[in-house]
């Protein structure tokens, strides 16, 4: 399992993983995290759609963030029982923890080929460089370890998200998909919003949520794509940037937002926005592909579906660690199977949310 | 390029979609997706199909001679195709014909790899794949 080791940094010999040795080291890793005595953690379980998440955590922001930033799905008692993910949040400082591993310097880390080499064992995993910081998934036994040296010692988008990785691998291994989409609707009918950070996902779902229509998140949300498109949220939150605060004029209904994030961005919740706006599920009929115009008047036009396949397949799946060719004939289905259309943004967030709102009622089965 | 040459996708990691005939293809060890003009996206099936450049070069004669051979060149840089052993393979289809007759459009190949901007959000995502994560994404 072990390559070899190392000093740097003032951190103690650490073991060293390359792609050849990383299916093995995973296994050791999930096999000792399993073994950690859980009292001294603090548990949550959250309810999510077609999934019971069990989280151990001895990271007190990420178990913050794991009871906020989740919206529970309905509790489906009596219904049968849906598959438990058990996931342990560990740091070096957790008494029992496994050594945190580092990639052998020098080693390049190729996603896909350890992807590969992880799933040739049932595995899942990612890994982010600077830190030392792990997410291992074993699949057949549903449990998975989120590893890093110290608390706080993550990457700073984790928190916004959490978990995010495991969701994607649980997910997928299900036929569904982790997707990187904001998402309008009106009675439980809405739209996909995809494209690249910066193209108006966010800016236009607040739109929407201020003005009478639906969402089930405008950042990650969970997509089925069996007889017809269907999207659950995951995420409780949303997030804007100041110039986008001021624009929606957010300040009226948030007049304390707190700190800026790591992106600079306000994050808050659906709920103090609009707190009745989150459906169970949003029937998904068309997919819109945003861009900022500045021109007065939002247009919606027609998209040919290989640009639409870009817009949401180029992003969801780079985001999300792992395989990639299951997801790309994924997001391939969803494409085939909703019109597509660019969605050129107007500056007045009432005409955007009116248009978007018209378009859903002319296109609702 | 020799005229009886026959080539074929290049491995595993090359997967592609059609869309209303737009092909789209995506390289899944480096991450860059590819799009194709309409005559493009119509030479990319036949030359994954194993027709020979000969019948190509040809179809495409009426969209400018060397358009096709620079598309060729750079479907072969990016190790989207490669040349096939046997001699067997298709033949040009009349529907690929029509299409690529009817094109308005030379063959030209476009990449999406600007990855860094799509996730400038997100720092993870900024290395080039091709070298892998020790080696920060140039610019």
């Amino acid at each position: 399992m072990i390559d070899a080791t190392s000093e740097r940094e003032g951190t103690s010999a650490l073991p060293l993983i390359s792609t050849s040795t990383i299916a093995a080291c995973a296994r050791s890793l999930l096999d000792q995290g399993r073994t950690i005595n859980t009292e001294g953690a603090q548990s949550t379980s959250v309810r999510l759609p077609g999934l019971m998440l069990r989280v151990h955590s001895f990271d007190s922001e990420m178990s913050r963030a794991v009871r906020h930033n989740f919206l529970q799905a309905p509790d489906s008692t009596g219904a049968k029982p849906v598959p438990e993910l058990t996931v342990a949040v560990l740091h070096g400082e957790t008494p029992g923890c496994p050594t945190v591993a580092r990639w052998t310097p020098g080693e390049p880390y190729m996603p896909h080929r350890v992807a590969q080499a992880l799933d040739a064992a049932g595995l899942q995993g990612s890994y982010f460089h600077d830190l030392d910081h792990w997410h291992l998934h074993d699949l057949d036994n549903r449990f998975a370890v989120q590893l890093f040296h110290k608390p706080g010692g993550y990457p700073p988008w984790e928190a916004g998200a959490p978990l995010r990785p495991f969701l994607h691998w649980h997910y997928a291994r299900h036929a569904r998909r982790l997707t990187h989409s904001g998402t309008l609707g009106l009675d439980g009918t809405g739209v996909l919003l995809a494209g690249a950070g910066g193209s108006g996902k966010s800016g236009t779902v607040v739109a929407g949520l201020l003005h009478g229509l639906q969402s089930v998140g405008d950042d990650y949300v969970l997509l089925d794509a069996a007889d017809e498109i269907t999207a659950r949220p995951l995420y409780a939150t949303l997030k804007q940037d100041p110039s986008g605060f001021e624009r929606l004029g957010l300040a009226r209904h948030l007049p304390m937002p707190g700190a800026l994030n790591w992106q600079g961005k306000y994050q808050f919740l659906i709920k103090d926005l609009a707190p009745d706006a989150v459906p169970e599920a949003l029937h998904i009929t068309a997919l819109l592909v945003p861009c900022v115009t500045g021109q007065a008047q939002t247009r919606i036009t027609s998209l040919p579906r290989a640009e639409a396949m870009i817009a949401l397949a180029a992003s969801s799946i780079y985001q999300m660690p792992g395989e990639r060719e299951s997801g790309f004939r994924f997001f391939s289905r969803v494409v085939r199977q909703l019109p597509c259309f660019a969605l050129e943004l107007g500056h007045d967030p009432v005409e955007i949310a009116g248009r978007i709102g018209d378009f859903i009622s002319r296109t609702s089965p | 390029m020799f005229d009886l040459m026959r080539y074929g996708i290049s491995s595993s990691d090359i997967v592609a979609e059609s869309f209303d005939g737009d092909i789209v293809v995506l390289d899944l060890a480096s991450g860059k997706y590819f799009g194709f003009s309409d005559s493009g996206c119509a030479a990319w099936e036949a030359l994954a199909a194993g027709v020979a450049v000969r019948e190509l070069r040809s179809a495409t004669s009426t969209l400018g001679g060397a358009a096709f051979d620079s598309f060729l060149s750079q479907l072969l840089e990016h190790e989207l195709l490669t040349p096939r052993d046997d001699e067997a393979g298709g033949e040009l289809t009349h529907e690929l014909r029509d299409r690529i007759i009817n094109a308005k459009e030379a063959p030209e190949i476009f990449m999406f790899d600007d990855l860094a901007d799509l996730f400038k959000a997100d720092p993870i995502h900024d290395v080039e794949e091709q070298t892998g994560w020790p080696i920060k994404k140039s610019r």
